[in-house]
């Protein structure tokens, strides 16, 4: 596997420092993050948090796309490779975007033709972290075992 | 919440699983519900029904919505204890306190052997989690997944 760059390393590693610190909080404290992820869920999703009469919180799926605000980073770990549609989900996160805004994008790595992955270390990535029944059946798209730098490019996402 | 789970107190035999769950001993998780698994009693070979109990609800002003009944305002997903391994979860789960309310959640080690059963992508990913970051009773664990026959999904999921 390929190193990540330092400053990358850090993130990572806060990262995993915050998720152990919000592990130890006492039970109602998390249960407010719990809230608090369900309310971010919400506007990522154009869902709509409505309060009920004892104050808590309820979701209902309500507008479809695009949501009330734009987003300055939209992430994808390791992920975009697994959707049904993944060009079509980095379209959408595009549409999310602000102006000068960013997509972070960690996947393995892979070329535009089969034989130019071909080599040490592109078939067990594919095999090991692509869903082979990655298609979506309404748009006909799929990445299936890779998403290449072509098809991104395709939803006007820029390098 | 608090309410809630004073009127989930009532319920004999009932124990807080699922995500909700979880985040009593890991970093808090995002659900939408509650889940709550019950012993619903039933003679050899009646099916066990959750209708009673949703009558119960009812008649205390509780309403249904979708798979969940609407309890002070969160929604509750009651599943029955249908196989050996939840109801002994149950016989197990521990008392823990809740701004002063006292509510039974199944043992960390129950809720890693449900994940293991359930078997799903996210249930692999809470396995992680909950060895990460939650303090297991690895003797116990290790019991719980003989007993139920769970060894083999724990090599392949803890390689």
């Amino acid at each position: 596997m390929d190193t990540v760059k330092p400053d990358i390393a850090r993130i990572f590693a806060a990262k995993e420092a915050r998720r152990h610190k919000l592990a130890a909080l006492p039970f109602p404290e998390k249960v407010r993050a719990v809230v608090c992820l369900q309310q971010m869920a919400a506007r990522c999703c154009a869902r709509e948090v409505k309060k009920c009469a004892s104050g808590h919180s309820i979701l209902r799926l309500l507008d479809p796309f695009p949501p009330a605000e734009v987003f300055d980073l939209i992430c994808f770990f390791d992920c975009l490779h697994d959707m049904g549609d993944p060009v079509g989900a980095a379209r959408h996160a595009k549409r999310a975007l602000g102006k000068d805004s960013t997509v972070m994008l960690v996947e393995p790595f892979a070329n535009d033709r089969v034989e130019e992955n071909l080599k040490h270390r592109g078939p067990s990535y594919c095999s090991v972290t692509a869903e082979r029944d990655a298609a979506d059946p309404k748009s006909g798209q799929a990445a299936g075992y890779i998403v290449t730098f072509s098809r991104l490019r395709s939803t006007g996402l820029q390098d | 919440m608090k309410r809630t789970l004073q009127i989930l107190n009532e319920l004999e035999g009932s124990g807080v699983g699922g995500a909700m769950g979880a985040t009593f001993y890991v970093e808090p998780l995002l659900t939408f519900d509650l889940d709550v698994f019950v012993v619903l009693s039933a003679n050899v070979g009646d099916l066990i029904s959750l209708a009673p109990l949703y009558e119960a609800l009812r008649t205390r002003g509780y309403a249904e919505e979708g798979e969940c009944v609407l309890v002070e305002g969160v929604p509750v997903q009651f599943l029955p204890a249908y196989n050996a391994l939840l109801e002994e979860a149950l016989r197990e789960a521990t008392e823990t306190l809740y701004e002063e309310v006292s509510t039974r959640v199944v043992r960390a080690e129950h809720l890693v052997a449900i994940c293991l059963q359930t078997g799903r992508d996210k249930d692999r990913e809470r396995v992680r989690i909950f060895r990460e970051q939650a303090e297991l009773d690895m003797n116990y664990l290790a019991d719980v997944i003989q007993r139920h026959g769970l060894e083999g999904k724990w090599k392949q999921w803890t390689p």
